[in-house]
């Protein structure tokens, strides 16, 4: 135990001495984090597209005003041809066309469909989505009013009500949809990641230095050493988690309604686990510069495969076996659930569990494999 | 100089070589990432685990049920018996989505009363949220249509149809829009730390002063360190493509022989990031922290997950300087555009201007430090 608290108190003070790094891995997170939350949060709105007027007719003309109304489309450019529109598309220089071909006004009055294109560059798919959604909509509501005022003129009107089935729809934990209040959880655990990394480096520059050998000859035991010198690194992980949802809470007004305690714990669960991943790397590569390496890579993996961009549901089976491997993927529901969902520790003991699991075996692994080498 | 830079390529050749495991790791790296993302991204969203407490169990509330199932977007695999189960349900993140059909819901809508059903929604997953709201909406609307024919009967329709088409991307596959950008994300982490941890080692060991006082200009000892770690990183890039086209059969629809030359180009640039990352850290820690951070944010904000045109001005300013944003453009504009090399001219000439402001800044530096 002695052994355990010296070598604890002798990584404190190695990293008291480098106040860049200190910096960094407290205030560099947060800024970090600012910086992705900002971009994450943004409105998906002013999408530029080019619209082909093709009818000149009064219904043409009310027909795109909505376009110009809508503050999803920003309508950049009044094509004068078919080519010319799509032109535009095809330059990237708009994300899509709405062209009314001539006729539109006539087929109206016949009451035949009248077809307009819609043209969506495919190349974000999100984004084609949105235009497609967002220009039938429009086009529905168009239609709608049109209908509305034919209605009206025969004496029928329609109001509340006239839909037999309708859905009431209540979002429990978000009530607003908010991206930012579910990104949150995503962004802390992505730079949570990193801090007990730093941990396993550290051992690396001890060993490259020849400190280490001096450090074994002494009769402090493998786990002891492994332990003192990791503490440090996951005090700090466990500072950034409260510095992190501080600023979530009090900046962005991300709720908590969880408890802070179940937060510290389950935190400090992954931050095992990345440890462990950390210390093995480690364990593995002889130095400081193939740990790094390795390191940065492994910490890659996890922004793509998680389940931060698409829900775990909608993976495929592989996928989502290959997502549960990563201790990201548990924290991201974790989290999520404490800050929004409220939910006690006994409904994430599953998740909670795989944590601890991974945190045990990959710092038993490493410890075998530390003490195996020497 | 020639010689020079040769025999550098040669040693950390050599070095790297040592670290078989390092090198196993950096080559699978790739393949690795895209099939992850592949994997991660390739399913629409559907399937919605979603939880149904049927008040009425009349034939009409399970045709309500079946018709959701028919859409493929619910999966109504959940009967519960009482409200408090479907909010366990989603408490608990089990279902994503609970119904809760009223009693005599058959009857109301067989006497044209109206009948509500009630939808509570997980709202931590915003984007199931949005698509099950759009669809019950959809459904709902339909209903309206039909009544509103029925009550209007000799009335001429009139309607806009909109005729969609998605271009570049016919079939919305989610893969041909992520896996490029993730090419160019994958290339930039092995672009940034190979040199970034390559020039500080030399420095931490001291190593680097030796270095300086053989006749090696600064500009020599960058190019001998970044050549080899740009030759692994076009390796890792053509590892990547490979993977996609012919593995998950992303489309390259433009020329390949322009996409090698401006990643190979872009790799250029992007180490400059390593190159000053290295010159203005101290140790391998700081180097490591330094380098983590800045990937991190351009896999964010490089515009990978969401267009930079749409971030918050600060966001942008940051994200123009990340060379990353401009290839995730290019990269994919050539493959699934099929566009020319006029085409994303602009972006390359962005990232010439890069290139020469960061090598600029660490020769400058790396001189500095050692005066």
């Amino acid at each position: 135990m002695n052994g355990f608290l010296a070598v604890m108190r002798k990584e404190f003070r190695h990293v008291l001495r480098d106040p860049y790094a200190l910096a960094a891995t407290t205030l560099g997170i947060v800024l970090v984090m600012i910086l992705m939350v900002y971009a994450i949060s943004a409105d998906i709105e002013h999408i530029p597209i080019a619209v082909l007027d093709g009818d000149h007719s009064l219904q043409s003309r009310a027909y795109l005003q909505r376009f110009v109304n809508d503050t999803f489309f920003d309508v950049a450019y009044w094509a004068s041809s078919h080519a010319e529109a799509l032109e535009w598309v095809r330059s990237d220089r708009v994300k899509g066309a709405v062209v009314v071909p001539a006729g539109f006004a006539a087929a109206l009055q016949q009451g035949s469909p009248a077809p307009v294109q819609i043209v969506a560059d495919g190349t974000e798919p999100n984004i084609a989505l949105q235009i497609v959604g967002n220009a039938e909509a429009l086009s529905a509501g168009f239609s709608v009013e049109r209908l509305e005022q034919r209605l009206a003129r025969v004496g029928v009107v329609r109001g509340e009500g006239t839909s037999p089935l309708e859905f009431r729809g209540r979002t429990l934990y978000n009530p607003d949809v908010r991206e930012l209040n579910a990104f949150l959880p995503v962004v802390i655990a992505f730079v949570m990641a990193f801090p007990p990394f730093y941990a396993g480096l550290s051992l690396v520059r001890e060993r490259e230095q020849g400190s280490l050998e001096g450090l074994l000859s002494t009769p402090i035991r493998r786990h002891q050493l492994l332990a003192g010198k990791s503490v440090p690194y996951l005090l700090i992980g466990l500072l950034d988690i409260l510095l992190l949802t501080g600023v979530g809470v009090f900046l962005f007004r991300v709720p908590f309604q969880g408890h802070l305690a179940d937060l510290i714990l389950f935190s400090s669960l992954f931050l095992l686990a990345n440890l462990g991943m950390g210390l093995l790397i480690a364990s593995l590569l002889r130095t400081q510069m193939a740990t790094l390496i390795v390191g940065g890579l492994v910490l890659m993996l996890p922004l793509t495969q998680s389940g931060a961009l698409t829900p775990l549901y909608a993976m495929s089976p592989d996928a989502r076996m290959q997502a549960m491997m990563w201790p990201t993927t548990h924290y991201i529901i974790i989290a999520r659930a404490i800050f929004l969902k409220g939910v006690g520790a006994q409904a994430l003991i599953s998740h909670g569990g795989a944590l601890l699991i991974s945190g045990l075996l990959l710092n038993g692994l490493a410890v075998w494999r530390f003490r195996m080498k020497q | 100089m020639v010689g020079r830079i040769r025999n550098m390529v040669w040693k950390e050749a050599l070095q790297f070589w040592r670290y078989k495991l390092l090198l196993i790791f950096i080559l699978l790296f790739p393949a690795l990432d895209m099939v992850g993302v592949a994997g991660a991204v390739s399913t629409q969203i559907m399937h919605i685990p979603t939880a149904v407490y049927d008040q009425d169990r009349s034939p009409a509330s399970r045709r309500l049920a079946s018709m959701l199932r028919a859409s493929q977007l619910f999966d109504p695999d959940y009967h519960v018996n009482s409200q408090a189960e479907v909010e366990q349900l989603l408490e608990q993140g089990t279902v994503k989505v609970g119904l809760v059909i009223p009693p005599r819901f058959g009857a109301d809508l067989a006497g044209g009363r109206g009948t509500t059903v009630q939808v509570l929604q997980d709202g931590t997953e915003t984007l199931t949220c949005l698509l099950a709201g759009a669809y019950l909406e959809g459904a709902s609307y339909v209903y309206a249509q039909q009544m509103t024919e029925t009550k209007s009967a000799g009335v001429e329709l009139e309607f806009v149809d909109p005729r969609s088409r998605v271009w570049f991307n016919e079939t919305l596959r989610k893969e041909n829009f992520q896996i490029p950008a993730e090419m160019a994300a994958a290339v930039a982490w092995l672009a940034v730390l190979l040199p970034a941890v390559a020039i500080v080692r030399e420095r931490e060991s001291g190593t680097l002063e030796q270095l300086f006082v053989t006749p090696m200009r600064p500009i020599e000892l960058i190019l001998g360190k970044g050549i080899l770690a740009a030759a692994i990183a076009f390796l890792g890039f053509l590892e990547a493509l490979a993977v996609s086209t012919l593995h998950l059969r992303v489309p390259l629809r433009g020329s390949l022989a322009l996409l090698m030359v401006l990643a190979a180009f872009y790799i250029f640039v992007e180490m400059g990031w390593g190159l000053v990352i290295s010159a203005v850290v101290r140790s391998q820690g700081q180097a490591f922290i330094a380098s983590f951070f800045w990937l991190m944010l351009e896999s964010i904000l490089g515009g990978q997950i969401l267009p930079v045109e749409n971030m918050p001005h600060v966001v942008q300013m940051v994200a123009r300087v990340m060379p990353n944003t401009h290839f995730t453009v290019i990269v994919r504009s050539i493959m699934l555009r099929g566009s020319t090399l006029v085409d994303v001219w602009p972006r390359v000439m962005v990232l010439a201007a890069l290139g020469v402001v960061l090598y600029t800044l660490a020769a400058a530096r790396l001189r500095k430090r050692l005066d």
